[in-house]
């Protein structure tokens, strides 16, 4: 096992150095702290593989030092065993509530010590390479519906391709970190369109007028996509922001139609946003607008981000201000 | 203090940001030998005022007066 780091946190010298030496002993990289403000400042620039904490300490006590941890997204996953010599039953609670994962008392056997960080450093490691292989797996499916895109319709593939770079392009002009789920939504917002005739798709992409029936086919191109991906796990909200691309009630008040023009964009035949003309500008902002605003992006946003003349235009104050409250309803997003 | 205040400032920078940065991770081992540096390379006082306050665990103090340091 690779050398795992270990942050000690105790106001008693004696136990940062007893431990200290004896885990450095077992083979261990070992960071020990008198103060939880200090362990937690170091722990961000530098988040450990798990922390052994005190409760009783001096500025701010373990349960908050680690209710601290646990609220900062970064530093969440980090397992905190606390050390006391509090035993009383109300104490472990509250250790446990605050975010512990197990709890030591004091005075300890070193070997039993020892044992529980050994246990979580492995279930944590666990953890991880879970996580990698879980992620691994969606990106291998999303890869696999791209490349069915692709060998279903170049245009297509494409098409999508041009819509993913637009959001990106949103996201990244409005400064919002993009996360991964509208990203995969833009890039398989048209994934339901290779259900569509070929003649319905020509038609669609050239911007040609469908008869009625051809438009109900066209319309269901979005719940084809979120049908298809709703039965990946992880992936429901990237369904449902599909889902929602052409419905004018995933963002109230929102400027989308889902009459007449609101075709497959073809924008997209373009090198980007920032060389097309104004009726493609206009077609780009419903796209960007139909995927960007469900989760809270305020109507008119996205559109206001585009000139007349498609070039996209320096963010605004309030652009900035409407990307804080969209950043965090897509934090929220991600920690449901 | 003061005086171990003024014996940093004749220690190397170097060597003081290296302790700064033992201090702000947390690594009392890095920092033990650090400070050996520093008794080794000629001030026995300093070294000895550094080890107590690092051996307390002192951080606060430590990294204080090592910013002064770099400061200077």
């Amino acid at each position: 096992m690779a050398e795992s780091d270990i942050m000690i946190v105790d106001d008693n010298p004696a136990n940062l150095k007893l431990l200290e030496d004896m885990l450095q002993q077992r083979g261990y990289e070992v960071r020990s702290f008198p103060l939880g403000r200090l362990a937690l400042a170091s722990a961000k620039t530098n988040p450990p593989d798990l922390i052994l904490l005190d409760i009783s300490m001096p500025e701010m006590n373990g349960y908050q030092v680690c209710e601290r941890l646990k609220s900062d997204q970064a530093l969440s996953d980090i397992p905190v065993i606390f050390l006391s010599a509090l035993n009383g039953a109300e104490d472990k609670v509250q250790a446990f509530r605050s975010g512990g994962v197990d709890y030591v008392s004091k005075p300890f056997q070193f070997e039993e010590v020892q044992a529980r960080v050994q246990t979580h450093v492995k279930l944590r490691r666990a953890q991880q390479s879970e996580r990698a292989l879980l992620e691994k797996t969606l990106g291998g499916a999303i890869a696999t519906l791209w490349e069915l895109v692709q060998l279903t319709s170049p245009a297509l593939a494409l098409r999508s391709h041009s819509i993913r770079d637009i959001v990106l392009r949103i996201a990244k002009r409005i400064a919002i970190g993009v996360p991964w789920q509208y990203e995969h939504a833009a890039t398989l917002c048209l994934l339901g369109c290779i259900s569509l005739p070929d003649e319905v798709f020509e038609k669609a992409y050239c911007g040609q007028d469908l008869s009625p029936d051809e438009e109900r086919m066209f319309r269901a191109h979005p719940e084809t996509a979120a049908r298809l991906l709703s039965k990946i796990p992880r992936l429901e909200i990237v369904s449902e922001i599909i889902r929602g691309q052409q419905s004018p009630q995933a963002n109230p008040g929102s400027e989308v139609s889902v009459t007449g023009g609101d075709r497959i964009t073809p924008f997209s035949n373009r090198t980007g946003p920032e060389t097309l003309p104004g009726r493609h500008a206009t077609l780009c902002n419903r796209r960007a607008q139909a995927l960007l605003p469900v989760q809270g992006l305020p109507a008119g946003c996205a559109g206001r981000l585009f000139s007349r003349t498609g070039r996209i235009r320096t963010p605004k104050a309030s652009d900035s201000r409407t990307a804080e409250r969209h950043d965090s309803g897509a934090r929220c997003l991600e920690h449901g | 203090m003061a005086a171990l205040s003024a014996a940093l400032a004749e220690i190397p920078l170097e060597l003081i940001e290296q302790l700064r940065n033992a201090t702000s991770i947390g690594n009392k081992r890095i920092l033990d030998s650090l400070i050996r540096r520093v008794t080794e390379t000629g001030d026995a006082g300093a070294g000895r005022s550094l080890q107590e306050l690092a051996d307390k665990y002192r951080y606060d103090d430590l990294t204080r007066l090592l910013d002064d340091a770099c400061l200077r």
